[in-house]
């Protein structure tokens, strides 16, 4: 099984105590700004070294939880760094932007990582469609179609154009392409049934974000379903499982040093101080979960998104990468070590970083019950 | 030439109800024909299933004098006559003569997609634009119709059966009638025409070719041979829908085949006003 770590890039900084989505850009310090690159660029260091199989990134915006509104940029500067580390996005908030274009960063991006890239495909956080302003009841059914057509723009040979239903393009022929041919592996959400079912049908690797085991295996049976239906079979290393985590050198130092700044949720990630704004960050998520128009949501029946974090010494988060293992069938695990804002400092994530490596890594690397 | 008229109460929304059916002599046939608008005339070539009306032709006979021909073969009198689809399509050229036409859009379906590119390189000067939708001439990847199951057949025709007009097989006489011509002329030869490839380098005309992007029939990628061999073509991939575009997608159909009509390569512009407000 595979390890993976997902980093933000958090904002360290006085900003990052605020809690409040968007958050104003008066509140952002230059030399501050700087520091949380260097520190992340040094949290993805320490993660290479300790053996770490894939460094990874996603996208969210006007919030100091991560400085990559545009991953790409930060994807490339860390290639150049670590010229033998494997990349990935996970993942693009795709119904913010124009599919042709995602595609050609895709491109560009796996020529400038010469084929160290992976990457996702997403429908982004409800908060993300007050980002630039996109339809949250349209986002089913235009993001598939935009995962459809990113993937014709690498797959076609000629010009072509494309007469969608949300999408009109007539002159597409992408150069480059990607050096990965036809593309580097896809990813896409398996956090809901449809959106496994739609993975399945698309033959992509399949993805869950902190979603508790058990969900994840009901949706892996769907996945692999729709997979059978479109004539392929996908094996663990296809799945991959997000979670928190925090390795320290025994449980109870562990406990101490989550408690410390309410790890893994610190300052909260994307709630709006003004509860108006609030109010319609809940009706964006029930919009992406198909709730219609002018039906106001029950928000108690939210589901609650996350499963048990992992945290505790070496034995204690090898034992429960196992259970995730069994319970879901997943070949690749991607864990992330800061939280949300403001929520472990820096030190400690390195730290912990490095101990999963000396004692975790090798034993999920072995197939071991037991670190070494 | 003779005039026949819709049968009286043609509901107005069946589909072909504004159409006016008339008959020319030609090459030795007499062929049918529907007309229905006014205007630059596009002659329209139907697919192996025959002659068929569709909402899609509606809507461009809004703008177009729209002429549905049924080609020689598809209609009461038998075809033994012609070996080759470069045959028909000559066939199909001296057909226009007769009706008066001179200059026109010309616009082929699958089979009637392989008929009307004949047709535009046997007379280039004679067509202002060409639409090929799913057009047969190269089919490579694709299953021969004859081998495929009955249960299958209609989703690889149509994502979208529920869509108006029904997509109906054609009839059991009909087949007899017609399926010797078409294998004559197309299902007997390679799913790659050579014959066809030489010409296209040579072929000015433009050409819009459509494929839909779930065609069970002939496989989309199929646009791209057109793409590389035309000097002056557009490839587009109709999302959403299956061999028949028009039944599939009556609304994208019309839309981005009557822009390529009005205005060829320019409908690379959009000429929509994006200002929300002055």
């Amino acid at each position: 099984m595979k390890v993976e770590i997902f980093t933000p890039v958090n904002y360290y900084g006085s900003a990052s105590a605020v809690s409040d989505w968007p958050l104003p850009t008066r509140l952002f310090e230059s030399d501050r700004g700087t520091l949380s690159i260097q520190r992340g660029f040094e949290q993805f260091e320490a993660a290479f070294e300790a053996g770490f199989d894939s460094l990874n990134l996603a996208e969210h915006h006007y919030s100091p939880a991560q400085m990559t509104p545009a991953p790409h940029l930060f994807a490339a500067a860390l290639g150049a760094r670590l010229p033998r580390a494997q990349i990935a996005i996970l993942g693009t908030d795709l119904p913010l932007h124009n599919p042709v274009n995602i595609a050609e960063q895709y491109a560009t991006l796996d020529n400038l990582l010469g084929g160290r890239l992976r990457f996702a495909l997403l429908r982004g956080t409800p908060n993300e469609y007050m980002t630039y302003g996109t339809n949250p009841w349209e986002s089913r059914a235009k993001f598939e179609e935009a995962v459809e057509l990113i993937i014709r723009c690498f797959t076609e040979t000629e010009p072509f154009g494309w007469e969608g239903r949300y999408f009109r393009f007539r002159n597409i022929s992408l150069f480059p392409s990607p050096v990965q041919r036809p593309h580097p592996r896809i990813t896409l959400s398996g956090n809901s049934p449809s959106s496994a079912r739609f993975a399945g049908r698309m033959k992509c690797d399949l993805a869950f974000s902190f979603m508790h085991p058990e969900a994840c295996a009901a949706n892996v049976a769907v996945y692999r379903e729709a997979a059978a239906e479109a004539g392929w079979e996908p094996t663990a290393d296809n799945i991959l499982y997000r979670q928190f985590a925090y390795v320290a050198e025994t449980d109870e130092q562990a406990a101490k040093d989550v408690a410390e700044l309410n790890w893994p949720t610190g300052s909260g990630m994307f709630n709006a101080r003004n509860p108006e704004l609030m109010q319609v960050i809940g009706i964006a998520g029930a919009a992406m979960a198909g709730v219609p128009k002018g039906v106001v949501p029950d928000m108690s029946k939210a589901p609650n998104p996350f499963g048990p974090v992992w945290v505790g010494g070496p034995q204690a988060v090898l034992d429960q990468i196992r259970q995730a293992e069994q319970q879901i069938g997943i070949g690749r695990v991607e864990l992330i070590y800061t939280g949300f804002v403001n929520a472990m400092s820096h030190e400690n994530v390195v730290r912990s970083i490095k101990l999963t490596g000396e004692a975790v890594i090798p034993a999920v690397h072995a197939g071991a019950a037991t670190v070494s | 030439m003779s005039t026949t008229t819709t049968l009286p109460g043609a509901a107005q929304q069946t589909p072909g109800a504004g159409f006016t059916e008339r008959t020319v002599q030609a090459d030795g046939f007499t062929v049918r024909y529907a007309e229905s608008g006014a205007g630059e005339a596009l002659v329209v070539l139907h697919g192996a299933g025959g002659l068929r009306h569709s909402r899609a032709l509606d809507l461009l006979a809004q703008q177009y004098r729209v002429l549905a021909i049924e080609m020689p073969g598809f209609g009461d009198q038998p075809n033994e006559t012609h070996q080759t689809m470069a045959e028909l399509a000559q066939s199909v050229a001296l057909v226009l003569d007769a009706i008066g036409l001179d200059r026109f859009h010309l616009l082929g379906t699958s089979f009637g997609g392989a008929a009307a590119a004949y047709l535009a390189v046997a007379r280039p000067d004679r067509v202002i634009s060409l639409v090929l939708e799913g057009p047969a001439a190269f089919r490579e990847g694709s299953t021969n119709p004859a081998e495929i199951p009955p249960e299958q057949m209609l989703g690889r025709f149509r994502t979208h059966p529920e869509r108006v007009p029904a997509f109906l097989p054609p009839d059991p006489e009909f087949m007899a009638r017609t399926w010797p011509l078409v294998e004559r002329l197309l299902g007997s030869r390679p799913d790659f025409d050579k014959e066809l490839a030489d010409q296209l380098p040579g072929l000015g005309v433009r050409t819009l070719v459509l494929f839909g992007d779930r065609d069970g029939i002939i496989p989309a990628q199929n646009g791209r041979t057109w793409r590389r061999l035309l000097p002056n073509c557009c490839f587009i991939l109709v999302h959403d829908a299956a061999h028949d575009i028009q039944g599939d997608r009556a609304e994208a159909f019309v839309d981005v085949v009557s822009d390529w009509l009005a205005r060829g390569w320019q409908f690379l512009l959009p000429e929509q006003d994006t200002l929300i407000n002055p």
